[in-house]
């Protein structure tokens, strides 16, 4: 048995298993490819059945059509269902193999879309990679929870599931889970949610990148950047244009501020000062960008470690847990 | 080096099977395969290192089939952990 984290956010794919972590854009495309190449296309994920279709890094760089979808209704659809396989395909290549996946859900949309997550998970998924076996993958146990308990299992659990931290898991703890939609709000007290302090913002990472890039688009027209390129130029500050450098500093804060300040309006709403929690964890895909003003705000908050990949390395912990009961 | 000699007494109801073991030995080797037994008993009930060895492959053998061994933090063997948060976390695995 396979035990497995699996996040599939707007922004990214994310999936741990063990010391196995993947992540690629929540993109698909037309299987086109480069006619030639230096490094073997090493990233690209090429799935001939169910459907032959190019994901992640791989359609970005080389499909001519590309899919990206940032409405709530895309759990339904065929894109969903492809960036899961092949997430699946990434955590495995066994061509016959049992699954116990745990997955997240944006607090917001927990209730309504928990049982249409677990449904198109659970089961047999059959296959095939490009250059691969065809696959069989049964998923036979799949738990879908909310999204920042991820991160929040991430600092709480060990790598076999058991609690390590009696701090954390003892007392009220905040956590401020920045997507790339979505930023996600959670308060939990001994580890069970207190929904009256809990609540889902629609402004995320991919926000910023958006308003960032059409800066870069008036100001620097000719420079063409990928999303987590622009995402590496709001953390530096700075970008190159022609070999000179331009600095970002005062459009990023310009564009980062009123973000941060949207989520931590909010998170003031919830939580008064945060006096009362042991700690406010962030993280998320945005929280190198909005931590800087989310630790300003409050004195204990910290961004935790690894804060990408924190949500599935908290699902992959979780289902590890989940094996030992 | 000086020699001594033992003397034990046997019942011959209940210790026939050691009677019957000592009547097979040839007579000038008797007290030769006493000291045998007596030996090979002795270090059955005490650890050699050739039993260290050997546990500490197999341990070696599980390991590498994936087995994995339970410890605290503190390396002990207990693990206590917080009851309601434990039972929270059973309820999150419920929703």
């Amino acid at each position: 048995m396979i035990n497995g984290g699996i996040d599939v956010g707007y922004y990214a794919v994310k999936a741990v298993s063990g010391n196995r972590r993947v992540m690629f854009p929540s993109i698909t495309g037309t299987p086109d490819k480069a006619r030639f190449s230096l490094n073997g296309n090493s990233a690209s994920i090429v799935l001939v059945s169910p459907q032959h279709v190019q994901v992640g890094e791989g359609a970005v760089a080389q499909s001519r059509f590309l899919n990206r979808r940032e409405d709530r209704g895309w759990i339904e659809s065929q894109e969903w269902h492809t960036l899961a396989l092949a997430a699946l395909s990434e955590l495995t290549s066994a061509k016959l193999a049992e699954l116990r996946l745990v997955s997240g859900l944006p607090v917001a949309f927990f209730k309504g879309d928990k049982d249409a997550v677990r449904d198109r998970l659970l089961g047999n998924h059959k296959l095939q990679r490009e250059g691969r076996h065809a696959q069989t993958l049964r998923v036979v146990d799949c738990r879908v929870i909310p999204q920042p308990f991820g991160a929040l299992l991430t600092a709480t659990l060990d790598n076999r599931g058991r609690i390590i931290d009696r701090a954390l898991a003892t007392g009220t703890v905040g956590i401020i889970d920045v997507g790339g939609k979505t930023t996600n709000l959670l308060s939990v007290n001994k580890l069970a949610e207190i929904s009256h302090e809990t609540e889902s913002v629609s402004a995320g990472a991919w926000d910023a990148v958006r308003a960032v890039r059409a800066w870069l688009s008036e100001h620097c027209p000719d420079l063409d950047l990928r999303d987590h390129q622009v995402m590496d130029a709001i953390i530096a500050r700075q970008v190159r244009y022609y070999g000179a450098p331009v600095d970002l500093a005062s459009m990023v804060e310009a564009t980062l501020e009123p973000l941060a300040n949207q989520v931590l309006a909010v998170a003031s709403q919830l939580w008064n000062s945060g006096a009362a929690l042991e700690a406010v964890l962030v993280s998320g895909g945005g929280a190198l960008l909005l931590g800087p003003y989310i630790c300003k705000h409050f004195r204990h908050a910290r961004v935790v470690d690894d804060p990408v990949f924190a949500n599935a390395t908290g699902f992959w912990r979780f289902a590890q847990r989940l094996e030992g009961r | 080096m000086a020699k001594t000699t033992v003397t034990f007494s046997l019942d011959t109801e209940t210790d026939r099977d050691i009677l019957r073991w000592l009547e097979k030995q040839a007579k000038s080797q008797r007290s030769a395969a006493v000291r045998d037994a007596l030996r090979d008993h002795m270090s059955r009930n005490s650890i050699t290192l050739g039993d260290v060895y050997q546990a500490v492959k197999d341990l070696e053998h599980k390991l590498q089939a994936g087995a994995s061994v339970a410890a605290g933090p503190d390396g002990s063997s207990n693990w206590d952990e917080p009851l309601e948060a434990a039972a929270a976390l059973d309820a999150l695995a419920r929703l």
